[in-house]
């Protein structure tokens, strides 16, 4: 082992008998308890004096000094639970039975805080808070003429990861039906009546400006809170960007992510820039496992029977296990051994381990084989979030036993522990450090397994009317795919499929096209209809079968794809394949499908 | 030797209070010990200021004033305890937070805070001489020890 491998080995196995203070510094006590805290007026001089000198040393050390300035201590009432008033006993008791239900309920006993009231077109907006342990929530009541609800929550750690004075919650939360309607590929798509956006802030943030489709809106900071109502907003209309206002005169900009919208790929929005950490896996590892859930050891806590009722786990007495990774978290990981009825995984008989996450707002999962968990990585990577507007991204997934630890590098420059527990990892990052990678390392101190979060192609806003219309049919099927032009510069298209080629979905690309520069899809079983869009340096399509026939095409204006594959014998091969290839017949890409048929559908 | 400023403390404190905490958590086991021992320390230390001699750095002074106080502190009875279960594993291996915080629990307290005063407080041998109030090569024959130790069990890891 070298010195560097011994000391990286130390400092993770201190980092595990201790943990990261979530207590802030607090001069002011220090300088009380040592019994220099001046009288005011003198103090506050002081407190000037330093706050020009600070400002000055850091406009002439950088001119984003000025961005920098605030410290986690400004949160100080939101650590401490106490932002806002309490509310009323019986919303207290309403909202503790509530928590108390919920499998993914808050931990800790929450006190729920009332930050704001807010009327806007005859609906009220109460904004209440509260922190949870390991999390700092809003929770949106919508009442009136269009009611809802919905929480929102930013893990504590996020306030270490930088010094902004604001942080985004919720951006452009739907509230109710408005009365415009707009297009959208094969659909008509109605606004909303309101869409409210939501965040937390420091005690030196004054007001927030908020600029989206119709202007600029200031809206103050009242108990450590604000929020913003768009009212009657546009079809589509986002929120772009946020601003803080300091009670020092200051404007900080607040990164965030814009609420998706409309069609895409739906990458997370992000910066441009690359996520630090390494770029080597130091140590390959194939066929690692899960000792314990292959022992059936009874880790973490057991499933009831509501719980294995609504995952329709089947035989009910399946071997099943709920695993907490971040006990500061409300979310957690449902683990077993079992068959799900009504969650769509591929029909086999193949013996799986699947796994959820289980989370306000619903659930999501996915499987592996049992008997080949962990056949090329060491860990199995998704990342999603709970709804639009969300603005933190949760990390969640299995372990081998091989990985004794795991860090996200963000595109921000934090490098930010996971919790990993019992095989489990789950992390919530926000959305406004993407892109971002994760990284698993060995006892030994080694990378074992290194996975990226999608690069974001940015917003695609449709725009005008369909620039290209295109059909095709075969008996009881038919397809018909529409492009538009997007304010951003690309182009979206959108498929209708009816009959035995039944589908409807969209996609799009970015004006500097750089990434997958085949985007297709299939429809029909046996193979019907091909779609999507080719980059301009691919000048032919093929789609392989396993028997080694194929079926050869060039794509049509703008590289825009809508093909009827003909019909073939029962007998013949399987599809494997679809390749585009340059004007040297040079393969620029592929689309696997044998292998897509091998592994198990995700659901959820 | 004029005594140190009160921004030279403030310095201090502002750039290094999460490695004074966790430090002090390392001894006390108790975040709010924790905190109470470096709030009290630095106190502590400016009202004594005049006190200071200057015969090594104001760091190393203060981070002495912190280790003792949390020593204090660590003894005082608690009515709640904040271990971790140690029923919970990182993964399968054996190497578990529950036997990681054995492991380095089990090391003599001046084995385990000059550990800590290496690795979280990044001092140098002479520092951490002055804070735990030992000669310089008693330091590393501490440090030789535990690494030695902990050498033991990673390795035991590992093979």
């Amino acid at each position: 082992m070298t010195e560097f491998e011994f000391d990286s080995s130390v400092a993770s196995m201190l980092d595990r008998y201790t943990w990261l203070p979530e207590r802030s510094a607090d001069w002011q006590d220090v300088l009380a308890r040592s019994g220099q805290d001046e009288p005011r007026r003198k103090r506050l001089t002081l407190l000037l004096a330093a706050v020009l000198v600070a400002l000055l040393t850091l406009a002439l050390a950088t001119p984003l000094g000025g961005a920098i300035r605030r410290s986690v201590s400004d949160f100080s009432d939101w650590l401490a639970g106490t932002p806002g008033a309490p509310v009323s006993l019986e919303e207290q008791q309403a909202f503790d039975e509530a928590n108390k239900k919920s499998w993914a309920g808050f931990p800790g006993s929450p006190q729920l805080r009332r930050l704001q009231r807010t009327e806007v077109d005859g609906v009220v907006y109460d904004l209440l808070g509260f922190r949870s342990t390991g999390s700092l929530c809003a929770r949106v009541v919508a009442s009136g003429e269009a009611s809802g609800s919905t929480v929102h929550c930013a893990p504590v750690n996020e306030l270490h990861h930088d010094d902004g004075p604001v942080r985004v919650l919720l951006a452009d939360w739907t509230v109710g039906r408005g009365d415009k309607t707009a297009k959208v590929g094969f659909d008509t798509v109605h606004s909303a009546r309101a869409q409210v956006t939501v965040g937390i802030a420091a005690d030196g943030a004054e007001s927030v400006e908020l600029v989206d489709d119709q202007g600029s809106h200031q809206v103050p900071v009242v108990s450590n809170a604000f929020i913003y109502v768009a009212e009657r907003p546009e079809v589509g209309q986002r929120v772009r960007q946020i601003r803080a206002r300091l009670d020092d005169g200051r404007t900080i900009d607040v990164p965030f992510s814009v609420a998706p919208w409309g069609p895409g790929p739906g990458a997370f929005g992000g910066r441009a820039g690359e996520p630090g950490g390494p770029e080597k896996v130091e140590r390959v590892i194939e066929g690692g496992t899960i000792g314990w859930f292959v022992r059936r050891e009874e880790r973490g806590e057991p499933l009831d029977d509501e719980l294995r009722g609504t995952l329709g786990l089947v035989p009910k007495d399946a071997f099943g296990r709920m695993i907490t990774p971040d006990p500061g978290s409300s979310k957690r990981m449902v683990i077993t051994a079992g068959k799900h009825s009504h969650w769509p995984l591929r029909a086999t008989n193949e013996p799986l381990l699947s796994y959820f996450v289980v989370a306000r707002g619903g659930t999501g999962g996915s499987a592996i084989p049992l008997d080949d968990m962990f056949p090329r990585t060491p860990f199995t990577f998704s990342y999603g979030t709970v709804g639009g507007g969300d603005q933190f991204a949760t990390f969640a997934g299995l372990a081998s036993d091989d990985v004794a630890r795991m860090e996200i590098f963000t595109a921000t420059g934090n490098r930010i522990p996971v919790p990993l527990r019992d095989n489990v990892y789950l992390i919530e990052v926000a959305l406004a450090r993407f892109p971002a990678k994760i990284v698993a390392y060995d006892a030994g101190g080694r990378v074992i397994g290194i996975e990226r979060t999608q690069r974001s192609e940015g917003q695609a806003t449709v725009i005008g009317e369909p620039a290209l219309r295109l059909s095709v049919a075969a008996p009881g099927a038919s397809m018909q795919l529409r492009t538009n032009r997007t304010k951003e510069g690309g182009e979206c298209w959108f498929v209708n499929g009816t009959g035995t080629a039944s589908v409807r979905t969209n996609s799009c690309t970015p004006k500097n096209w750089t990434e997958a520069p085949l985007r297709i899809g299939t429809a029909g079983e046996p193979l019907l209809f091909v779609y999507g869009r080719a980059r301009s340096d691919i000048k032919r399509i093929e789609v392989r079968y396993d028997d080694g026939t194929k079926h050869a095409f060039t794509p049509g204006r703008d590289g825009y794809i809508l093909e009827k594959i003909p019909p073939r014998p029962a007998t013949a091969g399987e599809l494997s394949e679809i390749v585009g290839l340059d004007a040297a017949g040079k393969v620029v890409s592929r689309q696997d499908f044998a292998a897509a048929k091998e592994s198990p559908e995700p659901g959820g | 030797m004029s005594s140190p400023s009160l921004s030279e403390f403030e310095s201090l404190y502002r750039s290094s209070f999460r490695r004074f905490v966790r430090v002090a958590v390392a001894i006390t086991r108790d975040e709010d010990a924790a905190s109470e021992a470096v709030q009290e320390a630095f106190a502590r230390a400016i009202r004594g200021r005049s006190g200071f001699r200057g015969d090594g750095p104001l760091e190393a002074w203060l981070w002495r004033a912190v280790v003792n106080e949390a020593k204090r502190l660590s003894m005082r009875p608690r009515t709640v305890s904040t271990e971790v279960a140690a029923e919970g594993t990182a993964n399968g291996m054996p190497q578990s937070d529950a036997a990681v915080r054995a492991l380095i629990g089990s090391l003599p307290e001046r084995q385990r805070h000059a550990v800590f005063l290496r690795y979280y407080a990044d001092l140098d041998y002479r520092t951490i001489a002055d804070v735990l109030e030992i000669e310089v090569g008693s330091v590393s024959a501490t440090l030789h020890a535990a690494h030695a130790t902990l050498r033991g069990a990673i390795e035991g890891v590992r093979s």
